[in-house]
């Protein structure tokens, strides 16, 4: 389909009044990441329909470039030494350094499971690597010639790594988790950030976010290194799901870390009181310090705050002077929606799916995932031009559905969205949730959406009769919107749509001898239940362990696709790993300990 | 204009059949001749008289210019007065008020004045072009109506029912009436005309096309209801009908419902006689007519917000006092969600009201004024995220500015006033405006104005024999969202959960542990109002019609529904009835009241509503730094029922007497002890007309009052029995302010005052008796003196709220029905 560029002519202040000519594009485009080349000539975009790294020249204002790659891009930084650092896929991740001015592969790397981030260390020859699904953080020397590059090191981190931010002379490295990784029944639960010593390659302390954490997307370090700022939600999980006003469910929070005491100074909310600041994606600071801009993707818009107004805020609150009237103790900060009013903004892109933001000298560039535009906007939201744009992914029904899905404007408010809970593609959240279509005072762990509709019964208790219904009642009683019949078939065709990815417990794509020794305990003990292709019977049943409110209640049999992802487990998530799950949903057979952990190992194989 | 108006038999159905349109009238500058012979003659007169007529006299005679000038020459002075520096312009030489005029111009007076007047009137219309070139380029088009300015006792008292119980505010001549912009002056033409009627509150559909507004056609023989017209074809439908009954204030809902005020709750406010309105539900039809709100006295000017929400100002006073409680709430269109907005626990603003939306921001403008007051006042955009009470969200327009936050009874009533703001966008609005207010002569005619929030100002139309009011912009725009409602009106009940009791304001400095309970308590309004008390307190003075006791007793007939548990993190998760107006108060240990809820909160069938804590600051968001609680883990409680039960009206009589029989009496009896405990009805108060007995008199330390009547106040200060007053403050009180746990008398009795065998269950009963501020009659018609005639008037706006109470019944069912069809 021909899409035809539509370009807004404008004149952002202190910019030049840029003429542009119409062209057309009729590929699909759906930038995601961006990333301002340092040396100020280029940004470079991720363009996620067709796995490509764009390279848009902003001097001429178009794009001087582009690279295409086998496997989706995941993310992208700047190396010193004028290359940009590429790290594409998932079972078959890489590292590959990109040639800016001929956009080639310079070389590549194999690493591990999703890589996700990247930041060098002293130099463009040590890079760190973040493997998102291996809870890993890799040590890379000789990365000036990444083919010849070795993993020196091998870190354990939190649950799937994101975000590496260097500092302290790059002495440390702040590892972004993004999902908790505790049992949802403990207090407290939430991501938990990783504080790096490069030296040693050891993990030398850790950062716990507010209970609540979860879906940590992004963090920036200032340009003095005195703080980061790292963006996240906090989820409300703990009270019943019965309303979304003022945050009941879900806020939407940005932590300020004192990167010269190692600790978390505090957390302040996006949101206002009266309207949510969704799914905070990406996060930038002004060339100059003084502003911080967040994408939020659930809500298209950029959120500028003023950074020294809120050090000023946080400071004064901190020597008992609270300069909002809702405020009463530095501790409450977290939980004050009135905290930032008047010195945080929301500028509206105008497109759909901010995912990307990058500070440029005379506003900010924004990425609009599903209505595929890149655009500056001014510094102050006044104005907005259109620099790139394509065949939006929303033109299809999975697109529109991928949209809804991600959509915080379609439900109450604008406080959250379904990604909210199910992130990272319609998976898991980490956290139990109070729905009421089972009764109250009685969460529940937060189910994959994978496979949902291939597998009615839906919730855990099977209470819905299949995914469309569950769909539905979603949209109503979550997101509060009386518009379901609107959304409702193209969030179904989005997530039937959706692919498992294979397990990182694989070797070579295959089970491993271990897990193939567990398959045999599987058929024996498990397979009753956990039958077909997806593990489940589509039944419920009364389980041992059921207490409390659910002590008679059947629950019903997951499916086990990916469920090496889907801590943590039970119906409650009771059980934070797969060896737990076993010690209480063990198989009837009397296993040893190392019989036990070959079960273990192709569940998670699956 | 001559309309024929078809009423079709038995049908509500209404035709506006071969509508002979006027031509449009154009409000343009004219005559300008004759403004300025006007001008200068006023000028002149007053000058000539100034040295020799009275202060009073002068007064008048200035607002008789004001009049003669507005009336005749409306926009020209306008123009004049705005550009000068005071209302009152009749101070310097006649040249240095147009030089200074001038200047504002950039313009430099000549000698010929007249010559100079031109030349400012020409500067004055080529403002006016630049001003409203933005404005009037698409030809807007606005509604509004012509009545005659509401001038209530209190701002809210404009029902005007054809059985009211008491005042009556009803001025007839009224006109539904259209402007067009033509370049930058206004036409009008008119919809609708009644000589003998009053049209009010139009409201614009989605659509642009369809008009709901209220029409009161005849004093006695017809109430405001609610009418929609496709103003293309003139066609005209009857949503609303019964004698006896007034809705007013009808707005479109997201899904096409109505949402408006009705006087069919049957009930009379508590310091007055007249009667109030509560918010009412029902389809573009008018079938299902559903209450939605189950308030004690007034709510008003119900607006919906962009998010679904609809905001309205509510008169809230139970248990303090009713001067500085009108602050604006929320709801969700079916009725869930109701909770504060802005200035619940505030004594500024007195009143905010007429809110209305500014496109694409998340705040509102709102008319500020007073309670003893018209509806007109001061004008405020109100940012409830800048903070919830006194000043701290509220912005005066225009020019912008930040107000004091006064304690001001008949706030507002001062210079130009303002009513019924249009807001357009962040800069512009339309609005009801008299520059001159209480400065001319009485009844005050405003004209439409488009203004912007520095005060820039032009006048659209004016009429010099009617108020021209409730501009609406007559424009397609977007369908607010449609929230899903999760009412179910098969269920009786919904649910509170509370996070944390200690987390909110009320409960500062109170350790945690403290509170084990709340205390679940219903009100229940009066029919009608026979006989009156007299409060007062911090909170002011007031009248209690048909009082439920002495002078600063309990405003309402309280009934005590029971306890529910608190648990030791402060959590508690519970079920009540819905539909019904409860408040709440944490009680300590020994029961007794720590903190009470001033004012009441009501649920909808199905309904769950969740709040942090005792009043914690609407702008905070629930509390992350907790694991699961205590409530969530055990589940839904049901309420334990308190000692009075089955639930009925807490009665003096019923309850306390007998235990003072039983244990005081025998010495309390007047004359062995002089303080007399005994419960014959034999003091009967003229002014309350109540037969109260000593033993309440006594325990309340009632005097009889010399404020505006001789009736029995108690002193709920006292340290033997005190309690919160009806007329306390309208702001936060401070835990174990007042009640039993302050009360001597319990401590007394606990330590067994006079050897009596009374018992700690019957201790409690007073103690609760005293946290529930000492009410006297469990029935409003209980231990009355009234005569047969006042009985009857009781009687009739009893069995009348009786009747919609059925009528109502029958509609619920009927809706839930059309469910399942």
């Amino acid at each position: 389909m021909k899409h035809t560029m539509k370009y807004t002519f404008s004149l952002l202040s202190g910019c030049m009044l840029i003429v542009t000519s119409s062209c057309t594009n009729s590929a699909v485009f759906a930038p995601e990441k961006l990333l301002a080349d340092p040396n100020g000539a280029n940004i470079f975009l991720v363009d996620n329909s067709g796995n490509k790294l764009v390279k848009f020249d902003r001097n001429t204002r178009k794009q001087s470039g582009a690279l295409q790659l086998s496997e989706a891009v995941n993310n992208l930084a700047a190396a010193a030494d004028g290359n940009v650092w590429v790290l594409t896929g998932n079972a078959n991740g890489k590292l590959i350094k990109v040639n800016p001015n001929s956009m080639k592969e310079e070389g590549s790397l194999s690493l591990g499971y999703t890589p996700s981030a990247v930041c060098e260390v002293g130099n463009s020859n040590v890079v760190w690597v973040a493997q998102r699904h291996n809870n890993e953080v890799w040590k890379i020397e000789g990365a000036a010639n990444p083919a010849a590059a070795k993993v020196a090191t091998k870190v354990t981190v939190g649950r799937e790594p994101i975000g590496l931010l260097p500092y302290a002379d790059d002495a440390k490295i702040l590892v972004l988790n993004n999902l908790p990784e505790e049992a949802a029944t403990q207090f407290p639960t939430a991501s938990t950030l990783d504080i790096l010593d490069t030296q040693n390659g050891k993990v030398m302390g850790r950062i716990a976010l507010p209970n609540g954490t979860t879906d940590v997307k992004d963090g920036v370090v200032d340009k003095q290194g005195d703080y980061a700022y790292v963006v996240h939600l906090i989820a409300r999980y703990q009270l019943p799901t019965n309303q979304l006003d003022r945050g009941w469910m879900m806020t939407n929070a940005m932590s300020v870390i004192d990167l010269r005491g190692d600790s978390l100074l505090t957390t302040v909310l996006l949101d206002t009181p009266q309207r949510g600041a969704a799914n905070p994606n990406d996060i930038a600071i002004s060339l100059d310090n003084n502003m911080l801009f967040v994408a939020l993707a659930g809500t298209h818009e950029v959120c500028a705050i003023d950074r020294n107004a809120m050090h000023e805020r946080i400071e004064s609150s901190r020597e008992g002077k609270h300069l909002v009237p809702s405020l009463k103790s530095f501790d409450d900060i977290p939980n004050d929606a009135g905290f930032l009013h008047g010195i945080r903004e929301f500028y509206p892109t105008g497109g759909k799916g901010t995912r990307g933001v990058e500070a440029a000298t005379n506003g900010v560039y924004v990425a609009d995932y599903f209505s595929g535009e890149f655009k500056c906007m001014a510094p102050d939201g006044s104005a907005t031009e259109v620099l790139l744009s394509g065949t939006p992914l929303m033109e299809t029904v999975v697109g529109k559905g991928d949209l809804y899905f991600h959509d915080a404007t379609i439900a109450f408010q604008a406080w959250q969205s379904c990604a909210s809970c199910h992130p990272n593609g319609a998976r898991v959240d980490g956290l139990n949730w109070d729905l009421l279509n089972d009764g109250m005072g009685n969460p529940k762990n937060t189910k994959s959406l994978l496979l949902a509709h291939a597998t009615p019964p839906c919730m855990i208790t099977g209470i819905r009769k299949d995914a469309f219904v569950a769909v539905r009642s979603g949209i109503k009683y979550i997101l509060f919107s009386n518009a379901a019949e609107s959304y409702g078939n193209e969030i179904d065709a989005y997530l039937q749509d959706l692919q498992p990815l294979p397990s990182p417990y694989l070797v070579d794509g295959k089970l491993s001898e271990k897990a193939l020794r567990g398959k045999e305990h599987f058929d024996k003990n498990c397979a009753t239940c956990h039958s077909g292709s997806y593990y489940t019977d589509g039944k419920q049943y009364a389980v041992s362990w059921n207490d409390g409110a659910d002590k008679e209640k059947a629950m019903d049999v997951p499916a086990l696709v990916e469920v090496w992802r889907t801590a943590p487990y039970l119906y409650d998530g009771r059980a934070a790993t797969m060896d737990e799950v076993l010690q209480i949903h063990g198989p009837a057979e009397k296993l040893s300990n190392d019989q036990l952990s070959e079960l273990s190992e192709y569940v998670l194989s699956l | 204009m001559k309309t024929r108006i078809t009423f079709l038999l038995g049908g509500v159905a209404l035709f506006l059949s071969s509508c002979t349109q006027e031509p449009a009238r154009l409000h343009a500058v004219a005559d300008t001749e004759g403004f300025k012979q006007c001008l200068l003659a006023n000028y002149d007169g007053i000058m000539r008289d100034v040295s020799v007529i009275s202060q009073d006299s002068l007064r008048r005679r200035i607002g008789d210019a004001h009049k003669e000038l507005q009336g005749n020459y409306p926009i020209l002075y306008d123009w004049w007065l705005q550009d000068g520096e005071q209302v009152n312009w009749f101070t310097d030489s006649f040249a240095s008020q147009l030089s200074n005029r001038m200047k504002k111009h950039q313009l430099t007076s000549e000698a010929d004045v007249n010559k100079s007047l031109d030349t400012y009137i020409h500067a004055c219309v080529k403002r006016r072009e630049a001003r409203l070139a933005r404005f009037s380029k698409e030809t807007p088009e606005v509604v509004f109506t012509k009545f005659r300015v509401f001038r209530p006792s209190f701002f809210a008292y404009t029902e005007g029912l054809s059985d009211a119980r008491n005042e009556r505010c009803y001025l007839p001549g009224t006109e539904l009436a259209r402007l067009k912009m033509d370049g930058v002056w206004a036409s009008e033409t008119s919809i609708l005309k009644d000589s003998s009627g009053v049209i009010r509150d139009p409201e614009v559909h989605f659509d642009g096309k369809d008009l709901l507004f209220s029409w009161k056609k005849s004093l006695e023989e017809d109430d405001y209801h609610i009418y929609e017209m496709d103003l293309a074809s003139g066609k005209m439908k009857q949503l609303t009908s019964g004698l006896g009954f007034a809705d007013i204030e009808g707005i479109y809902l997201p899904n096409d419902d109505i949402l408006f005020n009705s006087t069919r709750c049957g009930t009379s406010v508590d310091c007055w006689y007249t009667e109030v309105s509560n918010l009412y539900t029902c389809n573009r039809e008018g079938n299902y007519m559903r209450r939605l709100g189950f308030d004690q006295v007034h709510t008003v000017a119900p607006a919906l917000l962009s998010d679904g929400r609809v905001v309205y100002t509510r008169w809230d006073y139970n248990d303090r006092g009713q001067v500085f409680t009108q602050p604006l709430f929320q709801m969700n269109p079916d009725g869930t969600g109701q909770a504060e907005y802005y200035g619940l626990n505030s004594w500024f603003p007195t009143t905010a009201t007429h809110p209305r939306q500014i496109p694409g921001t998340r705040k509102i403008m709102a008319t500020v004024t007073g309670h003893h007051s018209p509806q007109h006042g001061k004008l405020a955009i109100i940012d409830p995220e800048a903070g919830r009470d006194e000043n701290q969200g509220v912005m005066f327009v225009a020019p912008m500015r930040q107000p004091k936050a006064e304690r001001i009874d008949s706030y507002g009533q001062y210079g130009e006033q303002f009513q019924y703001p249009e807001p357009l966008n962040e800069k512009e609005f339309l609005v009801s405006y008299s520059p001159t207010g209480y400065d001319a002569p009485q009844p005050m005619y405003f004209g439409i104005y488009w203004m912007t929030t520095d005060g820039e100002r032009e006048l659209l139309i004016a009429d010099n024999e009617n108020s021209c009011n409730q501009p609406r912009l007559l424009a397609k725009r977007e369908r607010p969202f449609e929230r899903a409602t999760t009412v179910d009106y098969n269920q009786p009940n919904g649910v509170y959960y509370m996070q944390n009791v200690y987390a909110g304001n009320g409960l500062e400095g109170v350790e945690p542990g403290t509170i084990k309970q709340l205390r679940v308590v219903e009100l229940e309004f009066r029919s009608a109002g026979v006989g009156m008390a007299f409060n007062e307190g911090k909170g002011g003075g007031s009248h209690a019609s048909s009082p439920v006791g002495v002078g600063n007793a309990a405003w309402d007939i309280k009934k005590v529904h029971g306890t529910v548990d608190v648990y030791a993190d402060g959590s508690a998760f519970f079920e009540v009835p819905a539909r019904m107006p409860l408040y709440f108060q944490a009680l300590d240990s020994n029961g007794y009241v720590v903190q009470t809820m001033r004012s009441w909160s009501t649920l909808q069938p199905g309904e769950v509503q969740s709040c942090v804590g005792c009043h914690e600051h609407k702008n905070r968001v629930p509390l992350t730094d907790h694991a699961t609680s205590v409530a969530m883990n055990k589940g839904i409680q049901s309420i334990t029922p308190s000692v009075i039960n089955p639930i009925v009206g807490f009665s003096f009589q019923e309850q306390i007497q007998p235990i003072l029989d039983n244990h005081c009496v025998s010495c309390h009896d007047g004359s062995k002890q002089k303080m007399s405990l005994t419960g014959d009805l034999k003091v009967i108060d003229q002014q309350t007309k109540r037969k109260y007995s000593e033993a309440y008199l006594n325990l309340t330390h009632a005097r009889k009052t010399s404020q505006w009547n001789d009736s029995w106040q108690g002193n709920a200060e006292h340290p033997e029995v005190n309690w919160v007053s009806a007329m306390s403050e309208p702001t936060l009180l401070k835990p174990y302010s007042a009640g039993a746990a302050t009360s001597n008398l319990i401590t007394r009795l606990k330590k067994g005052h006079g050897n009596t065998k009374i018992t700690p269950e019957e201790i409690d009963k007073i103690a609760l008796w005293i946290d529930l501020l000492v009410p006297f009659v469990g029935d409003y018609k209980e231990a009355n003196n009234w005569s047969g005639d006042e009985l009857k008037f009781y009687d009739y706006y009893q069995s009348k709220r009786t009747e919609a109470e059925a009528a109502e019944k029958e509609a619920v069912r009927a809706y839930m029905q059309s469910l399942t069809l």
